[in-house]
């Protein structure tokens, strides 16, 4: 997550387009997405764990689809315990990395990882 | 291979929102005459899933996973009305009952609706949306309840946590102000404000209770429990969806 995340709560929203191996735009209808995350390498925002797309963390399909246009949002948020996120800043910067893959229609996306840093920068 | 290719921030399109169906426009849906119908499911809940898409009407369930639901349910009606299509597969249950509030069928085990142990009458003080997914507001529903029903234990150190919520197909953006809502009315008012005009609540068979006694639930997808950690979780469904097998 790109920027500076000022708060528990707050979020950032992204939307995806489905590419099939060929780059081209996969214009399809209700395609099954969810997506699994891991921690890397740094987490001194000392988060405990991920809440994901299906209810039960990193698995899938719930029924949650692409629109027509094969596009799909994503929101991301953190919630860092005290010390670090209070409302309206941070009490000391923290950064956590972690791998975010999807998986779409059945198919992990396991060659497009996507490298998440969560970060809080200090603002007290 | 796939690839996902992040394409706009924050560029997601305003969706118009359709009118919420009444509870007059449901009451009117459910006297309509049939002449013949037949109901093929697999199982119980498929079975109300079928004849809520096949009438268009909204519908919460909480069913127990038990064999007598998960029997194949085959039945035909003759001069009837969708409501008598209703009450007779919910009667054909031993222990279900049903109800409408809120614009919404409720179909339930006997006695769901005072039972303190649910979480779905667990009340939230105040719940708003602002232009918000529901996707995203039945996830912050959740984390809610979760502190609730599984509070971390004063020892544990103090985590954190981060999230990462898709919405797509048949979500919308809205805006609400729910206070002193019970769970049960949350979710109705989800469901309506979107295309997931249908959730669903699945008991386990072994009924038994978290140690802040909830009744613990289990998940539609997926035959596993689901741990304490995880509770509760319940599925949203559109129209003609089908349900995991």
């Amino acid at each position: 997550m790109a920027g500076s995340n000022p708060g528990c709560g707050t979020t950032r929203t992204f939307k995806y387009q489905v590419r099939d191996q060929f780059g081209q735009v996969m214009l399809v209808y209700n395609m099954q997405l969810w997506d699994s995350i891991v921690t890397t390498s740094t987490n001194t925002c000392n988060l405990g764990g991920y809440n994901t797309t299906c209810a039960i963390t990193n698995t899938g399909p719930c029924n949650v689809g692409t629109f027509a246009d094969g596009t799909f949002n994503e929101n991301l948020g953190i919630c860092a315990p005290a010390g670090h996120l209070v409302s309206g800043g941070c009490i000391t910067g923290c950064t956590t990395t972690a791998d975010q893959t999807w998986n779409i229609n059945g198919i992990s996306l396991s060659g497009d990882v996507k490298n998440l840093s969560y970060q809080c920068d200090r603002s007290w | 291979m796939y690839t996902l290719l992040l394409a706009t921030l924050l560029l997601q399109p305003i969706w118009a929102l359709p009118p919420p169906p009444s509870e007059q426009g449901l009451q009117v849906k459910l006297r309509a005459n049939l002449e013949n119908y037949t109901v093929a499911a697999e199982t119980f809940p498929q079975a109300l899933t079928k004849v809520a898409a096949q009438f268009e009407i909204p519908m919460g369930i909480e069913w127990i996973r038990t064999s007598a639901t998960q029997r194949e349910i085959r039945r035909s009606w003759r001069h009837t009305t969708v409501y008598g299509v209703v009450e007779s597969l919910v009667k054909s249950q031993s222990g279900y009952d049903f109800a409408i509030a809120n614009g919404v069928i409720h179909v339930f085990p006997k006695g769901a609706l005072m039972d303190r142990s649910s979480f779905l009458n667990h009340r939230i003080n105040k719940f708003e949306a602002k232009n918000e997914f529901a996707g995203v507001l039945s996830y912050r529903l959740r984390e809610l309840l979760k502190r609730t029903i599984s509070p971390p234990l004063p020892s544990s150190p103090a985590l954190g946590t981060a999230g990462s919520i898709a919405t797509g197909a048949g979500d919308r953006r809205i805006t609400f102000r729910l206070v002193n809502a019970s769970v049960r009315q949350i979710l109705d008012k989800l469901s309506l404000a979107t295309d997931f005009r249908i959730w669903i609540v699945t008991y386990p068979e072994d009924r038994t209770l978290t140690e802040t006694g909830f009744r613990r639930v289990a998940s539609l997808y997926t035959s596993s429990s689901v741990a304490d950690n995880e509770q509760p979780v319940w599925a949203f469904l559109r129209w003609g969806d089908a349900l995991p097998k």
